[in-house]
């Protein structure tokens, strides 16, 4: 039972990670219907800015900070750079020259820096353990829990409560008459990027100061998960794409714990296999609507 | 466009297309030595494996990104089929002893890996083709990782991350020659197949192919499957040239690379499949020179890996902003070439002109005795969509080679009536009989392929096909019924013509002519004149009466346009808010006082019934 209580802390942990992640994959997916396939890469950004500000000799906060600035800025602009040219391409054309860009990202890490991995300092206070009554849960896990908490308790009282917010929520219902009522379109796809980058910076630091080091392929774990739990929780809803990451997570936590020993290098695979049969069972995802065509 | 007749023509354009492609690599093979001649074995490798992507990808129009996981089954085949036993006891002691004493030819491995790809491929498609289209490109993204971590941790049979070696180097150029020429044709004859057709009519647009009788499901479980199957023949002649291989092989970067291929070239032409392969292979073969370190007019440029796949990646970026539908775009090799292009129409069109255009005795003729006077028959129609009721229990019923007007106000529920009796909407209540057979709940192809038809209020048909190709992509259409279909709605001049190029009025036409080519017992036409002028309206009138006639089946028709439709109906049923407020023949409809009341409100209306049967209504104001 103590340990059962154990897992569930550890993948609720897990699952928070990655449903920061996947919201901010969700952001621009309800928005503008784009599966960023490079928001991978943004983790990666954090990674080697918090790397080189270490170098640089600063705190880890600043450090932090600088690493989710960048994150915003180059998910801003890779809109610019790549989605506003192509603009009212398919949703697969979309996905792809996303997966490219983050092909050709991944290129310019290894260029520009090394494709060897490098060492990320995290304070110490991360390793440290807190024990309550028999419970044993590590600094890090809390941190996570309590940072990714409060980052969608911000982000929802901003969609909730915000005037921007409410604008962004009318566009991901229909972007076309959100326009037509007047909301400036390019703001809210600014907004869009922003929060998503906001977030995967958040996200990324959870993520780097688990994994510690930071290599050009850094973005792809990452971006593999926020895509299951976004498909999973249902293409387009924002609650889904939480509710997805903390399924994901669960489920790695307890596979791990609970499967024999011989089948844990299956355990990713047979996460994603139960996945493939919820869709199977859902096609449209958990909280995903049914969309009728009109004819 | 008898499906004959095509057949004969993708075969000739796979030659030509084989042909060219042999021109530019055979003085490679022949004269250029041994790392030339081995490039391009890679090259005629490529080819097989994105001609076999293309098979799916191209014609059904789903991106997969799970394609490299049947190269690598077959890879793995073909590892313990012909890996030497001594070698192979070596590296996998565990083997099963049927394969670990297995040492075949080159051939029958291939074979052999195509068999076990497709078969695996039939058991993951029957989960797959059940999902919406996104979702399924995310499955084949699952199962490429899935697979992938199956490669890494099955040590029994695969040797982990250390991979296997010892396959005989059994390729030679011509065979890989042979190889690549081969999954030419079988690709480009594949697309012109009925159905491969059906598969890219689907891609076109997944609901108005189902409406008229394709199983889109099943099209594109067999296209899976088929494809999964080259893709395996290509992943075992692929390992034939490297010997040696481990699990990162069948992983990120080859798909990238086989997309990368695929997209550039034109990912819905067979011709674009091979030119994207040359296209990748030369920027690779340019760029793993400069990840070796070159020097360029003096300066020796410092050694930069990961440089081929940055190139490819930009050169994709690019190609999706300047070109998305690729470098040859949907063209096939006649379509560059325009004497072969209208020699193969010529020939098309006189091995059309050599059938005998007999009237098309289909199995309505049979079965009228037996169905009674009514090919339609809907009885208490209802549907509901969240708590509103669009139809509250509606009857409606046509006779053969009867005309019935389907009129109403907006939101009256005449398209959803016409939704639930082609199956497109489930219905609440209420029951569907064609023929006398009922098809009440039945998905909206099988509904279609019991003899209904349908046209669609908002043009819906397969934009970038060609005319022909869209009369003659839904299954109950015969050679001779389509062709007859074609030249009825005056569309055999224009038949060669992408479907997209046509002007508005001839588009609702095609759509038309792709209804009535499949013989259907009854059609449901849904504001067939909208958007023409009255002299386009006029001639569809005259044109639908005389199909009807001619065709001997009921038809439905939904049109605002009154002055159409009381001259062309036989009987008319008037629709609002979801209930029937009249049946009859044009002249009781329009002077039904509750049908003038729905139209034109309580004011008080006259209808004037003109000398030429004529009608125009008309209110006080006026």
């Amino acid at each position: 039972m103590l340990e059962f209580i154990q897992q569930l802390i550890n993948g609720f942990s897990l699952g928070s990670i990655y449903a920061v992640l996947a919201l901010g994959l969700a952001m621009v997916y309800s928005t503008l219907g784009i599966l960023n396939f490079a928001y991978g890469e943004l983790i990666t950004i954090v990674g080697y800015t918090v790397y080189f500000a270490n170098q640089a000799g600063a705190p880890f906060l600043l450090a932090a900070g600088l690493g989710i600035t960048f994150a915003v800025v180059a998910s801003l602009l890779m809109q610019f750079a790549l989605f506003r040219p192509l603009r009212g391409a398919s949703f697969v054309t979309l996905l792809f020259a996303s997966f490219a860009l983050s092909q050709a990202l991944q290129g310019v890490f290894r260029q520009a820096i090394s494709p060897r991995a490098r060492g990320i300092a995290v304070p110490e206070v991360f390793s440290t353990f807190v024990t309550i009554g028999d419970i044993r849960i590590g600094f890090l896990t809390i941190a996570t829990l309590v940072t990714a908490l409060i980052s969608m308790g911000i982000l929802a009282a901003f969609m909730r409560y915000s005037r921007s917010g409410l604008q962004m929520r009318a566009a991901a219902t229909d972007l076309t008459t959100t326009r037509l009522m007047g909301v400036r379109a390019n703001r809210v796809i600014l907004a869009a990027f922003a929060i998503s980058g906001l977030l995967a910076g958040v996200a990324g630091l959870l993520w780097l100061a688990r994994t510690t080091q930071v290599t050009p392929t850094t973005g792809f774990t990452p971006i593999l998960i926020a895509f299951i739990a976004v498909v999973l929780g249902g293409l387009g809803s924002i609650p889904g794409a939480v509710i997805g990451g903390y399924i994901f997570g669960m489920l790695e936590v307890f596979l791990q714990a609970y499967l024999p020993i011989g089948l844990v290098p299956f355990q990713f695979a047979m996460a994603l296999i139960a996945v493939s049969v919820l869709l199977y069972l859902r096609p449209e995802g958990l909280m995903g609507r049914r969309i009728e065509e009109k004819v | 466009m008898r499906r004959g007749g095509s057949i004969r023509g993708a075969g000739i354009s796979a030659l030509t297309t084989a042909t060219l492609m042999l021109i530019v690599v055979l003085p490679f093979v022949l004269f250029g030595g041994k790392s030339l001649a081995s490039t391009t074995i890679i090259f005629l490798i490529n080819v097989t494996l994105v001609v076999a992507l293309q098979t799916f990808v191209g014609n059904s129009g789903i991106m997969s990104f799970g394609h490299v996981t049947f190269m690598g089954v077959g890879a793995y085949v073909t590892a313990w089929l012909t890996i030497p036993p001594a070698i192979k006891s070596d590296q996998l002691p565990e083997l099963p002893t049927f394969l670990a004493e297995a040492q075949w030819g080159f051939l029958p491995s291939v074979l052999a890996a195509a068999v076990v790809s497709g078969l695996f491929a039939a058991i993951v498609g029957i989960v797959l083709v059940r999902m919406t289209v996104n979702a399924m490109v995310m499955a084949t993204l699952a199962l490429l990782l899935v697979m992938y971590s199956v490669w890494l941790n099955w040590s029994t049979l695969t040797r982990g991350s250390t991979g296997v070696f010892g396959v005989p180097r059994d390729i030679t150029p011509f065979l890989a020659i042979a190889g690549a020429v081969v999954f030419i044709f079988i690709a480009r004859l594949f697309k012109a197949t009925r159905i491969g057709l059906q598969l890219r009519a689907s891609r076109e647009d997944e609901l108005s192919s189902s409406a008229l009788g394709i199983n889109v499901r099943l099209v594109r479980y067999v296209a899976w499957v088929f494809s999964a199957a080259m893709m395996g023949a290509a992943g075992s002649l692929w390992s034939f040239n490297i010997i040696a291989f481990d699990p990162g092989q069948f992983s990120f970067a080859i798909t990238f690379a086989l997309l990368a291929m695929l997209i550039l070239g034109g990912k819905e032409s067979v011709l674009g499949a091979v030119v994207g392969a040359a296209i990748i292979g030369l920027v690779t073969e340019l760029f793993s020179r400069v990840e070796q370190g070159v020097s360029v007019l003096g300066i020796e440029l410092p050694r930069i890996t990961g440089t081929v796949q940055f190139v490819i990646a930009l050169l994709i970026i690019f190609a999706l902003i300047w070109r998305p539908e690729g470098i040859v775009g949907r063209r096939e090799i006649e379509d560059f070439i325009p004497p072969l292009a209208s020699w193969l129409r010529r020939s098309q069109e006189k091995s059309e002109d050599a059938v005998p255009q007999k009237r098309t005795q289909s199995s309505e003729t049979t079965s009228q005795e037996s169905s009674g006077e009514f090919v339609l028959e809907g009885k208490n129609l209802a549907k509901s969509f969240s708590g509103v009721k669009a139809l509250g229990g509606v009857d409606i019923e046509v006779k053969r080679g009867e005309i019935l007007g389907l009129i109403g106000p907006n939101g009256s529920g005449k398209s959803t009536l016409l939704n639930l009796i082609s199956g497109l909407t489930d219905l609440d209540s209420g029951q569907v009989l064609i023929e006398g057979l009922d098809v009440t709940g039945l998905p909206s192809h099988i509904v279609a392929q019991h003899g209904l038809a349908r046209t669609f209020q908002n043009i819906r048909i397969f934009h970038h096909l060609l005319v022909a190709e869209n009369v003659f992509a839904p299954p109950r259409t015969t050679s001779e019924s389509g062709h007859l279909s074609l030249k009825q709605l005056g569309l055999l001049d224009v038949r060669f013509m992408e479907a997209n190029t046509l002007s508005y009025g001839m588009q609702r036409r095609l759509e038309i002519a792709r209804a009535m080519g499949t013989q259907p017992s009854v059609v449901l036409l849904d504001e067939p004149a909208a958007g023409m002028n009255h002299v386009e309206s006029d001639v569809l009138l005259s044109d639908i009466r005389s199909l009807a006639k001619h065709h001997g089946c009921g038809v439905i028709i939904i049109d605002h346009d009154l002055r159409l439709i009381m001259r062309l109906c036989d009987r008319i049923q008037v629709l609002e808010a979801g209930n029937t407020i009249a049946v009859g023949t044009p002249a009781e409809v329009s002077s039904n006082a509750a049908v003038l009341a729905a139209y034109l409100g309580d004011a008080p209306t006259e209808i004037d019934n003109g000398p030429h049967g004529k009608i125009s209504i008309t209110t006080k104001d006026d």
